[in-house]
């Protein structure tokens, strides 16, 4: 028996109908149903939550923003506009949360700022440890440290684009820049990410 | 090479940590606290709605609709018919000069109708004239009827019917100068009751084809219009 009789969608179909269960969702919720808000909460949790995490790197902060995005978000439902995408709403919230959590936190870290030895990155909390991701791949640890070690600027764009694989419309309703602009933010992120890749696995040679 | 940076990354995908499992319980508890989420008031008022319109057609309004449309033309053929009406009020004020014979209109018409049958016979053989021909601009389906009554010494004659809803001034008849009262209708095919009003009194038609009791103790003159 093959389980290949499992009927197959196309990834857009499948994005479409989860951008229609949301807003069916959303006019529940706002017709009193609030107990609909949690098939939201259950359908973006995991993205919400690993956005957060690759913008901030610190678990724990990661799940209270996540869940005060939600919150925020349902507190504002009454104002979102129903003709957008109710998850790059829920994005953009994010990710405002996720810079707002790291300028309060560089404030509040300004004296040992030198901390990280790749300088540039505001970020705080745990970087992966080298000893808990020594079973995974070399190469794998090598990008997260680089990435981490990048403005929030560069990671903003790489973590939605190339992590979370959103189109530039997305990106534009969640950043609300250009698209033209958000591409060449990317192509940028993306080369100065490979020159930290470079340098870290440099280092590592030595 | 960073199309290739980018497909890297989503390697991180898996690397990266899921939310513990309670999250969601603890946020809908969160959510269970709040007040319920409501658009704000003016946003009813800015809101596109739908408008649907729908019709639903039965037979008897499908035939209803199609007598209204029957109707609205014979409308429009009866006006026709009676575009003369200016020339006969010209005509009718010109002659009030002219007519002597005002005593009792209608014993003038009485006496005019003996020898009716005659003149219909000579001018029209028989009143009312069903024409034959099809009037090219009229409803295909109307046949032109001539209304003929010799009335030398009426002031006005007029027609009233079916067709006219029985008012005595909607279709007045023309006078021609021997005396002679006309006028011309598109009438559909049927069985028509009609009368002549000859100064205010109803006057049957002397040279009808037949007659039927109008259920006043009189009668009303026929004329059938062929299909």
């Amino acid at each position: 028996m093959y389980p290949s009789r499992v009927a197959i969608r196309s990834t857009s179909e499948a994005v479409r109908d989860a951008a229609e269960d949301d807003r069916r969702a959303v006019e529940l919720v706002l017709a009193g149903e609030t107990g609909a808000y949690r098939a939201i909460v259950e359908r973006h949790q995991r993205s919400i939550h690993a956005v957060i995490f690759r913008l901030i790197h610190d678990r724990d902060d990661a799940e209270d923003l996540t869940q005060a995005a939600f919150l925020q978000a349902y507190d504002a439902l009454g104002r979102f506009d129903r003709e957008r995408r109710f998850s790059s709403w829920l994005f953009r919230i994010a990710v405002n949360l996720a810079k707002d959590h790291l300028k309060a936190n560089a404030r509040r870290e300004v004296p040992d700022e030198d901390a990280g030895e790749a300088g540039a990155a505001p970020f705080s909390g745990s970087l992966p440890q080298p000893e808990a991701s020594a079973q995974a791949g070399e190469r794998e640890r090598l990008l997260e440290r680089a990435l981490a070690t990048l403005s929030v600027r560069d990671r903003e764009v790489l973590v939605l684009k190339d992590l979370q694989e959103l189109p530039y419309e997305e990106l534009h309703e969640i950043l609300g820049r250009p698209i033209t602009a958000l591409k060449i933010r990317v192509v940028r992120a993306r080369a100065r990410l490979r020159v930290a890749l470079d340098a870290l696995a440099g280092k590592g040679a030595l | 090479m960073s199309d290739d940076e980018g497909s890297q990354l989503s390697r991180l995908k898996a690397r990266t940590p899921e939310p513990r499992a309670g999250l969601t319980d603890a946020i809908m508890r969160q959510v269970a606290l709040r007040p319920r989420p409501k658009r704000p008031w003016w946003t009813a008022l800015t809101r596109p709605r739908e408008l649907v319109i729908r019709f639903r057609w039965s037979r008897v309004m499908g035939v209803a609709g199609a007598a209204a449309v029957a109707a609205a033309a014979l409308f429009f053929v009866k006006l026709d018919g009676r575009r003369p009406i200016f020339a006969t009020q010209q005509n009718s004020s010109a002659r009030n000069s002219a007519t002597q014979q005002n005593s009792s209109a209608q014993n003038s018409a009485t006496q005019q109708n003996s020898n009716a049958p005659d003149v219909a016979t000579q001018q029209n053989s028989g009143a009312p004239d069903v024409a034959t021909q099809q009037n090219s601009d009229s409803q295909s389906s109307a046949t032109l009827v001539r209304f003929v009554l010799p009335a030398k010494a009426a002031r006005a004659v007029s027609l009233a019917g079916d067709f006219n809803g029985w008012r005595p001034d909607a279709t007045p008849l023309l006078r021609d100068p021997d005396g002679t009262w006309r006028a011309t209708l598109p009438l559909a095919p049927g069985t028509w009751r009609y009368s002549f009003v000859v100064d205010g009194k109803w006057v049957e038609d002397p040279a009808a084809e037949s007659y039927r009791a109008d259920g006043f103790g009189g009668r009303n003159a026929l004329v059938r219009v062929g299909g």
